[in-house]
């Protein structure tokens, strides 16, 4: 999930909430999870991201998450190992399928 | 939500976090979810699971953030201690109530050291089959028994609440 909400982040600075609807968006729902509060949290107290406040469109103001440069090395190093990782599962799941079918 | 919000600034208090953090934790909270409720989406969707217990969230949420990280612990301590004592105690009411029912003319005197000399008259006069050991010590027993096998049943019921509930945590 750390991964997942640095990604939203790379995109750009973002709050709370608008950091939930874009993980929506892209097929991520949190209903039945945790809430990403306490991981916008360690991301925090880890120095992985940066905070500001500012005026939301039309709202209060609001806690904005963006990446720092630890952030981002930790992003980049993270999609490659997911990456590699997918890679090896996908290759592992072929050669078992491909000895299960005739 | 105003009701979750607050018992999450109580249990940050609490936890002793800094006023300045948990307002801004709270400010964030109530406009997160004033906002989610404006579009018509749950506060569960916000939230996930921590919608259904404030204070386990609001004590994750501080300790990520590293504001009670010496303070946590102590909070789960007294937890586990109630149901282990209350175990250990209907331990004991089963093992006295079963000493009680299978010897139910024990006494006291049994155990007396022979060397006491000193020997206590009562003051009246005392009928045998009234104050018999066996008469109350085997209803005590059996009462024992079942006090201790309840307290068995809580300490239970209470350890797997109480899992439960960490399980769900956020």
């Amino acid at each position: 999930m750390d991964l997942c909400l640095l990604a939203v982040m790379d995109a750009g600075p973002t709050y709370g909430y608008e950091m939930t609807k874009r993980l929506s968006d892209r097929g991520l729902s949190i209903v039945g999870e945790g809430s990403i509060y306490p991981l916008l949290g360690r991301l925090e107290r880890d120095g992985l991201v940066n905070t500001h406040r500012a005026a939301s469109n039309g709202g209060p103001p609001r806690k904005y998450y963006s990446l720092s440069a630890r952030g981002r090395r930790a992003f980049d190093e993270g999609v490659d190992e997911w990456r590699a990782t997918r890679d090896a599962v996908d290759a592992a799941l072929a050669a078992s399928q491909g000895e299960v079918d005739p | 939500m105003n009701d979750f919000v607050h018992e999450c600034e109580e249990e940050w208090r609490r936890l002793g976090v800094p006023t300045a953090a948990a307002n801004e934790m709270a400010a964030d909270l109530r406009a997160d979810l004033a906002e989610a409720a404006a579009e018509g989406v749950s506060p569960e969707h916000v939230l996930g699971n921590g919608v259904f217990d404030p204070r386990s969230f609001a004590a994750d949420w501080a300790t990520a953030r590293g504001l009670v990280a010496a303070q946590a612990p102590q909070r789960r301590l007294p937890r586990l201690l109630v149901p282990i004592g209350v175990a250990a105690a209907g331990v004991l009411a089963v093992l006295v109530g079963l000493a009680l029912v299978i010897h139910p003319h024990a006494s006291l005197a049994a155990v007396r050291s022979p060397r006491a000399r000193i020997q206590v008259r009562p003051p009246f006069e005392v009928s045998p089959h009234v104050l018999s050991p066996g008469s109350i010590n085997l209803p005590l027993g059996v009462v024992l028994i079942g006090l201790g096998l309840a307290g068995l049943v809580v300490a239970l019921v209470l350890s797997k609440h109480w899992q439960l509930v960490r399980t769900r945590g956020v």
